[in-house]
Formats: C-alpha cells, structure tokens, sequence
C-alpha cells in the first residue's frame, strides 16, 4: 500500500458530500505500470444523483471504490464530507464506511440468515447503535417492503431483494450512498424500480448517490453523469437523457478508435 | 475420467487438505499401533531367544498330584551322558530389590531371581565372583547401573515375605528377556536358590547343551529314558517357538488394544471426509453435469469422485504410515525400556503394516466418499447449461432423522434392559446399545443442531449481533455442522462415559473398603500375589499392633452329607482378632470372634447348603483329607474381600495347607500416624516387595490403578479429538471460502478485520460446543446405565458425576473451537473485499 498518512487536508473548496483532487490509482511498477485513474478532480455536490459511465477499463468502479474507502489510492486526495479518507487507517475507514456511507453493489448482497428487515438494520447492529425508528419505517414505506421485513432474502425475488439492499444503504441515514452497478443484475422492469428509488431518496430524502453504471438508460434517472476514460473525466452532463448519454457514448468510442 | 479425477485432487489441494490429514492422522494411528507391536513382539523374541541360545534341551517342571522338580541326582545323571556337553540347573522365582532409596527397582513382575553356576554362558560375570552363602548375590549389570549398587555393597531383598540383607559379591551380564524389560535379576549359589524357591535338590530347570556332533534329537533320545513321564522336555527349537507363541500372544492384545482406538481415531475422520467431499461434489454442480451432458455415464461420474479419493486415500495413507512409523520411533523412545517394562529394539516395519496401513487409508477415504459420488452421479444434464438444481436434502433428512430416532430408541433401551442374569454378557449388550445409540443420535445430529444450538444462545449474548449471526451461519448446513459436531461428539462421549464409570467405580470401591474393612493398616504384595506366613507373623510381634490377621485362602471340598456336594472357598484368619480388623455385618450369630472348632459363612454359601447357626460343617482337609467338624457361629453379608468361609487359620496350618495370605491387617496402638508405619515397615524388614499401606493409602491405591488406565484412555482418545479439532477447521475453512462475498460486503458496510475474526470464532465454538453438549450428555447417560449393570454387583456403586471433570470437558470443547478458528478466522478477516464481492 502506498496510501500516504499525512496530515488531513482541509477540502479545497466548500464542503461537498464528497470530493476527489488528483486521485491516482495505479498496479505495478515501470514498464508494467497500469494507471486505473490518472489525477482525477470531482466533486459531488450533497443531495444530487451523479451517475459515473466510461467503457470497461475507463476506471469508473476504481473511482467510485477509492471514494468510498474500499480501496486506497496510489496518490491524490479523497474527501467523504470534510473528512479525508485518503489519510484513514483501515480501521478508521471501516468506521467511516459504517457510519457515513451507504453501498448498493451489483450482486444482492444479502446475508441469507438474516431477514430483510435484519438486513436493513446490518450497519447499525454491526456498530451497536439503535436505528431512528421513523426514518426506518420512512425508508421501509418508500421502498415498498413494509409487507416482506419478514421474509429471508430467498423468498424475494431479485428486485426486492436489491430494494432491501437500497433500503439498508438508507437506513443509516449515510453521507453518501454509492452504488456499483445495482440494476447489473436485473431485468428491466425491476432495475427501472430501483432506479426509481434511488432518485427518490434523492428528491424526496434529500440523500446523495453515486452510482457507477453502464447503462445509459440506468444513467438517465441521474441529475449529472460524469464521463471518464482511460482514468480521466473526459465529459460531463447535466440533466441527461438516455438518447443523449448513448449519443455521447457512441462519440467517444468513435473518437477512441480514430485516435 | 482418471486424468480428469487426477487434475481435481490437484486443483482442490487446498480444501482436501484438511481431509488428508484428517486420514494422515487415523492411518498414523493404525501405523503406529502396528509397527509399535512388532517391535516389542521382535524385540522380546530376541531377548528370549539370545537367553536360550546356549539350550539345546530342557527338563522342565511337571505335575504328577503336585508339583514335581527335576533333582540333583537327574542332572548327574544327565551330566555323565556321553551326548550332553554341559548342564546346568536352573532355579527361578520372583524377589524384589529395594534400591538405595528403600524402595522397590523396576516392577515387581519382573523383579526375579534365579541361581548361578562356574560357565553358564547365559549369565558372564564381569565383576568380582559368584556367590556362596546364603547371605551373598550377584546382580546384573543393569540394575547395578541404575541403582549405583556395586561389589561389596550391603543390600535389600526379599520374594514374598520379609525383607533380608546380603552382599553384592559381583556383577554379570545377560540378555534376560525380563532384564531387557527393565526388571531386576538377583543371583544366588544353587543351593540358596534352592532354599529360598524350592527344596534342597530340586531345580525348576535343566538346561542341557549337547557335547559337539550330537543334534538336539539325539541328545533328546539319550536323556528321555532318564526322565520320569512327569517331567517335559522341550529340545531348545521347541523351547524358543514356545516363547515366541507366548509374546505372540501377549503382544497380539497390545495390538488389538491401540488399534480399537485408532479405528475410533478413524471413524472420526469419515465424517470429515464425507464433508469434504459433499462439498466438493456441490461446487462442482455445474462442471459435473457438464461432463453428463457431453456423454458421462452416471457411472463413470461417480467413479471420478471415488478415483479422486482414492487419490487422497492413498496419498494421505503414505503419509500416515511414515508419521506412524515416526510415532512408533517416539512411543519406543518414551515408553519402552525401564519405565513400562516392554524391551527396546530395533524397529520393525513389516509389509502386512505397511499394505494394512495403505489399504486402511485408501478404504476409509474411499467409504466416506461413496455417498457424496452417488450423489454426484444423481446430478442431472441439464444443470449444466443453469437450470436450478437443488438435491434433494428435505426428504433424505426426514428418512436420516426416521432411522436415527428409532435407532436413538433402541439403543438407549439396549443399553438398559436387563436382559439375562449374567453380568458380562449384559456388559456386551450394554456396550452394543451404547454404540447403537450413539449412531442414532449421529444421524439426529442434524434435526437436534437447532434446538441444542438455541440452547447456548445465552452463552452467545455477550457477543451481541456477531453471536447471533455466528449462530445463525452454524445452523445454515445442518448435516455439516452435524457432521463436524458428531466428530467431535464421538470422542467427548467415550471420554465421558469412562470418566463417569470410573469416578463412580473409584467410589463404591472406597466405600466399600470403608464398610468392610476396618483396620489401620494394610500389608499387601502386587495385586494378587500371596506373601509368606512370615509376614503376618513378623506383623503380629511388632509392639505397636494391637489385633491383627493374614488372610489364607483355600478351596476345599465338603464330607460328603455335610451340606451337601462340592466344595467352597475357606479362608483361614487370625479368629481372635478377627472383629477389630473385618467389618462384618452379622445376620446371624452374636460375634464375628472364632474360637477352636468354630467357623463363619457368608450369606451366600450359608443360603446355598441351607445352613445356620448352630448346624455343623464337616470338612475334607489338606494332602490327607482329613475330615474336621466345625459349628457355624455367624452368618454374615456379602463381603468384599471374604467369600465363602471363614475360620481360624491354625485349622489350615495343622492340616499342611500353606497359609500365604493375599493380606495382612493389623489394628495399631494409637492408630495410623507416620512413626506407626515406619515400625511396620521395620517389622517387615523393609521388604522392597510389600506394601505397607495406612487407610487413606488403601483407598488411594483403589483409585490409583483406575485412574492409571482413565490416563492412558484419555491419550488414546486424544486423538479422537484432534482429528474432530481438524473437522472443525475444514467445516470453518469450506463456509469461509463459501460466503467470501458475504464476508466481503459485511466489510464494505462497516464491520473490521477483527469483527470478522470474531464472527469466525463464535461460530467454530458454537459447533464445538453443540458437538461438547451432545458428547457429554451422551457419554452420562452411558456411564449411568453401565453403572446401573454395576450396581447390581457393588451395592456401595451410585452415579457420581465428577462436575469439575465434566465442566473441563465442557470447556476443552470450547477451547477446541477457539483453536480450530485460529486459521478460518485469519483467512476470513483477510479477505480482498473488492475481490470478494465481485465474486458471483
């Protein structure tokens, strides 16, 4: 690990829920040097939904892992709130993780022994603290599982179940909630309800996601999407659309081959 | 299918890892107990054999109405054969040494002595001369290695009674078989040997060698016509194969004693390879019902799996026959020589131990496998291309807890019916219930894997959620966790009932010496050997004892129309101090004194020839069968140690019968106190053969012997138990690898390294403990229905439960979880979880 654990840096600008400032991340060394991301600077503003898009290989789930301190970065800095995570130890990272930051991965990541309302609550037990029980059943309402807590996440089919995992990244009421391609595994109808979700909490519970995908459609239920490839921010849009994002995507890769 | 089974093995190292020691350790076991056994059997054949090198003949003792002994006048004889070399007689018996510190070298089995003459080639001298008066010996040079005894030393001996003194006059070497055992071998001139074992004249053997060219069948033809019919004669071939049968024999129930537990060791490690290969079967769904779709019959599926553990059966068998022989190297090293007395030599390694050693390896892993490659076999085509296939395990479940439940019945109610009035065969029937129950409640184990785990859910509670989602994760594969619980299970269960026998036997055997034994003090030989009158009466003289008595015991026969036929057990006592020594319980009768013409039946034989007090027993007496008149004075409860009859022993001693006694009490001034007993010891000559034993000591000595053999039962289970320890690696190392995106998201949604750890470790005591709970109670309730067998034969014997001793096994059983998380748990809390949780 080549993390560095200098003194916390303040965040460069007014506070965002979270912040990268020339992030590198880098495997190997020399002639066999692989850069995953190449000094990249973005902020993600509090209550927006941003969407992250590039081809395999453009870095995005790098970015998206270094941010929310699954992963460390070679160089750079990161920022969840005003905190730099990029100076953590893996211990305080784990702590930040469970206290500041809520994850929606693409497999339903569910404990089979647990119930989906256990499920929701994980974090909080993991960290012995009680749930806010109003937020909870806000969380529970607005995701549609009021009737199912009691169900074991194989009797729910896999919308559901990635609707208990949204909720439990919820739950705790997160800074931010990062999600790794979480209709990946879904057909339409049930990713398009997760989506759904997803910009609610965002319009609704005033939450911040970020959410690493490579679906235009899936794109389209975000505020901004930023483009990367081959680990920089190429572009970014506002308000996107899913014709606009496959527009854009279709000009990159035609730029990538003629370059 | 034997390169694709071949390329499994390699590819699945990691997780057969654990199975192939698991059967490294059981086929260990097996080496080891096999290799151990031939080398004491070779290593005692070549003591013997080097001892009768220089014998081509024999004149043994016989029986004609009594023991008869090749004499002077025979050797002589045999001596002016033209065909005889050299003879020499040969006078053996048992005599303890007592060392620099008083006490008794070496056991007192091999404590021996013999007699010594000018040339016997078995016996060199190689220090100072031979000995000649009664008060000198020589000793051999072990002995005078390990007591620092030398020429000229004053030394302490004796055989059955007294102790005497005599002087080292020299040393000699010799290839003894019980020397070579670590036991003692003190030599006195022929005459004194004579003496001390025999009669003046008498040898216990004639050892002929014949003069050059004349073979062991013609020397036998020249010395038959000399020996009267009664006498053997074994030429000195016959002599050594007579030998070797006798140390076959000995060595062959050493061997089948290490090799019940190694087969325990053994069955443990099915389940843990029946574990393994389960899961390697449900990895390999897919890949499995690949190679039916391309064409595999179900046979040639099944045979991949089962070729596949014939690889790891063969391999880790290898390997347990090489640790084995290791094993048998150290047992060598540690156990034989001085201490046990079982000789050292060189190891044997013969090719029926290697072949079993193998063959055991590759037939269990082979066994445990077959269910797992059925079920292989029953995987259907179409899961390869992702249509969901379960097998079917609800079903089967019912089925196993069916069988397990009828069989749990059976065997609890075996292992307590009483079914026939015989003690032992209703031991076997027990034993047979105990082991029928046990395979019920293994194949209970899964349906019981809920309740007893929510049973120590209060003991989880201080671990707060991780206790409970340990818990949880141990319920999720109950035949797993069933299976890795039954391992540990088995051992616990013996451990238990044994401990729970032996703690309640240790006290009914105390108690009843405190009922019915009421002297201070004890004097006894090893075990059942009898001592010398000389004992009781150099006991009796002592000015601190106030009462005592030996304790001579004959059988002998009723005059006919006495009391009917046959005959009894009568034991000649000192009558007059008889009720200071005995606590007899009289059902009849005033007084338990005897006086001239007087005598005391026990319960029994008194019911049985319908007698009473006040009736008159006739009874044929000693050589002569001279009939003696007594009338019964008492009658008198069952009894530990007098049986039969009792009477004065003066009526055995004028009858000619010898009075050795197996005891000797006595009742002292002032009772027991540390200067008593040294005057005791001093009245007995400091006899390094006897005992001396206050009360606390005879009790003491009760318990000793049981919990001798409770230690080396705990050794030998031990193995048990470290195989179940690997079990629970295994089970805890496969759900690792299993739920790694599992694990990795816990870490991602904020539990740390530690709490992972810990998760693991909760888990493996959870199973530890479901396994140490079943085992446990499992092995009470054995140890009570054996007892209740006990009961009806020791009515002082009551279920003890030896609390701390259980506790600690309760606790050894978490202790065993804890140490077998040590690698799951680090493994687990190490776990990439970015890797992890894109792991689909």
């Amino acid at each position: 690990m080549t993390q560095t654990h200098t003194a916390p840096r303040p965040a460069p600008h007014a506070v965002a829920a979270a912040t990268a400032e020339r992030l590198t991340k880098s495997y190997g060394s020399g002639e066999t040097r692989v850069v995953a991301l190449d000094q990249v600077s973005v902020r993600f503003e509090a209550g927006q939904f941003t969407a992250i898009m590039g081809p395999s290989g453009s870095g995005k789930s790098t970015l998206m892992h270094c941010l929310a301190g699954l992963d460390s970065a070679t160089d750079g800095h990161a920022w969840i709130g005003d905190t730099e995570i990029t100076s953590l130890s893996d211990k305080q990272l784990t702590k930040l993780r469970r206290d500041r930051v809520g994850f929606v991965f693409q497999a339903f990541n569910l404990l089979p022994t647990l119930t989906a309302a256990e499920n929701i609550t994980l974090p909080m037990d993991i960290a012995g603290t009680k749930p806010d029980t109003g937020w909870l059943n806000q969380v529970i309402e607005t995701v549609g599982l009021s009737g199912r807590l009691k169900h074991r996440p194989n009797q729910l089919s896999g919308g559901q179940q990635q609707r208990v995992a949204v909720a439990r990244a919820l739950a705790s009421r997160p800074a931010i909630i990062f999600g790794d391609e979480p209709t990946g595994n879904l057909d339409s109808r049930a990713g398009a309800e997760v989506l759904q979700f997803l910009r609610n909490s965002v319009r609704e519970l005033g939450q911040t996601v970020v959410m690493v995908t490579h679906d235009p459609m899936a794109a389209a239920y975000a505020d901004r999407v930023v483009f990367l490839a081959d680990g920089r921010i190429v572009d970014e849009m506002a308000d996107p659309t899913a014709e606009r994002v496959l527009d854009h995507m279709r000009r990159f890769e035609a730029v990538g081959r003629t370059s | 299918m034997f390169r694709t089974a071949l390329r499994n093995v390699l590819a699945h190292k990691a997780k057969l890892l654990m199975t192939a020691l698991a059967v490294t350790l059981g086929v260990a076991f097996v080496a080891g107990s096999l290799v151990f056994s031939s080398t004491v059997s070779r290593a005692y054949s070549d003591a013997v054999s080097s001892d009768l090198r220089g014998i081509d003949l024999a004149v043994t003792e016989g029986w004609d109405d009594g023991p008869l002994h090749p004499d002077q006048r025979l050797l002589d004889e045999i001596a002016a054969l033209p065909e005889t070399g050299a003879v020499f007689g040969d006078v053996r018996g048992n005599a303890a040494l007592a060392g620099p510190d008083g006490e008794r070298v070496g056991e007192l089995w091999s404590s021996t002595a013999g007699s010594i003459v000018e040339g016997d080639e078995r016996r060199t001298l190689v220090e100072g001369r031979l000995p000649e008066g009664e008060d000198e010996l020589v000793i051999d040079s072990r002995t005078a290695e390990r007591t620092g005894f030398t020429t000229g030393d004053t030394v302490t001996w004796s055989t059955d009674g007294p102790g005497r003194t005599a002087t080292v006059t020299g040393v000699f070497e010799t290839e003894d078989g019980d020397v070579a055992a670590g036991g003692t071998l003190l030599l006195f001139a022929p005459d004194v040997a004579q003496e001390i074992f025999l009669e003046p004249g008498q040898y216990g053997q004639l050892n002929v060698t014949a003069a050059p060219g004349v073979s062991q069948d013609e020397l036998r033809s020249a010395v038959e016509p000399l020996v009267t019919d009664s006498l053997d004669l074994a030429t000195g071939t016959e002599l050594v194969a007579e030998q070797e049968r006798s140390i076959a024999s000995y060595t062959e129930g050493l061997r089948t004693g290490l090799l019940i537990f190694a087969g325990i060791s053994l069955f443990v490690g099915i389940f843990i390879i029946a574990n393994t290969f389960t899961m390697l079967v449900t990895q390999r769904i897919r890949e499995l019902a690949l190679l039916r779709a391309v064409g595999a019959s179900r046979r040639q599926v099944t045979r991949s799996v089962l070729i596949e553990s014939f690889v790891v059966g063969l391999l880790a068998g290898a390997t347990g026959l090489v640790v084995g022989i290791g094993v048998a190297l150290l047992l060598r090293a540690t156990i034989a020589g001085e201490a046990s007395g079982l000789p050292a030599g060189e190891l044997v390694v013969g090719l029926d131990s290697v072949l079993v050693s193998l063959g055991v390896g590759v037939v269990v892993t082979m066994l445990s496998a077959w269910l797992p490659a059925r079920r292989a076999a029953k995987i259907p085509p179409a899961a390869a291309v992702g249509a969901a296939y379960a097998p079917a395990t609800r079903r089967g479940l019912v089925v196993r807890t069916t069988v397990g439940a009828v069989l749990t019945v059976l065997g609890g109610a075996l292992a307590l019916v009483r079914a026939t009035d015989d003690m032992s065969s209703n031991f076997l029937i027990m034993t047979f219930g105990a082991m029928v129950l046990l395979t019920g409640v293994i194949l209970l184990t899964p349906v019981l894997s809920r309740p007893v785990i929510a049973a120590v859910r209060p003991l989880l509670r201080p671990f707060g959620f991780l206790g409970d989602l340990a818990r949880r994760n141990a319920l999720r594969d109950s035949r797993r966790t069933a299976a890795t619980a039954s391992a540990l299970m088995i051992g616990l269960t013996l451990i238990t009932a044994l401990t729970v026998g032996a703690a309640g036997m240790q006290r009914a055997m105390a108690e009843e010496l405190e009922q019915t034994v009421s002297a201070d003090y004890e004097v006894r030989m090893f075990s059942t050997m009898s001592m010398s009158s000389d004992v009781r009466e150099a006991v009796a003289a002592a000015p601190e004892v106030t009462a005592s008595t030996g304790l001579a015991t004959e059988y002998v026969e009723f005059d006919a129309g006495s009391a009917g036929d046959g005959g009894a057990i009568l034991h000649g006592v000192n009558g007059a101090d008889l009720p200071e020594l005995m606590a007899l319980e009289l059902a009849e009768g005033e007084s338990a004194r005897l006086g001239e013409g007087e005598i005391l039946l026990d319960a029994d034989t008194a019911a049985e020839r319908g007698l009473g007090t006040g009736d008159t027993v006739a009874l044929r007496l000693g050589e002569a069968e001279q009939v003696e008149e007594f009338t019964v004075v008492g009658v008198y409860e069952d009894h530990r140690t007098l049986y039969g009859m009792v009477t004065d022993v003066s009526v055995l001693e004028r009858n000619g019968i010898s009075t050795e006694d197996r005891f000797v009490w006595a009742m002292t001034e002032g009772g027991v106190s540390p200067a008593t007993t040294e005057a005791l010891r001093a009245a007995v000559g400091d006899s390094p053969a006897l005992s001396v034993l206050d009360r606390e000591a005879m009790i003491a000595e009760v318990s000793a012997e049981a919990d001798t053999a409770l230690t080396l039962v705990y050794a030998l289970l031990g193995m048990a138990v470290v195989i179940a320890v690997l079990g629970v690696v295994n089970t805890l190392a496969m759900s690792v690898m299993e739920r790694r995106s599992e694990i990795g998201m816990l870490r991602a949604v904020g539990l740390d390294r530690s709490g992972v750890a810990r998760m693991v470790r909760l888990e493996s005591v959870v199973i530890s403990l479901f396994g140490g709970v079943l085992g446990i109670g499992l092995g009470i309730f054995i140890g009570w229905a054996g007892g209740l067998k006990l009961a009806e034969q020791m009515s002082t014997y009551q279920l003890v439960l030896p609390y701390e001793r259980l506790g600690l096994f309760l606790l050894l059983a978490a202790v065993v979880g804890v140490v077998a998380a040590l690698w799951p748990a680090r493994r687990a809390a190490r776990t990439d979880m970015l890797s992890a949780i894109h792991a689909t």
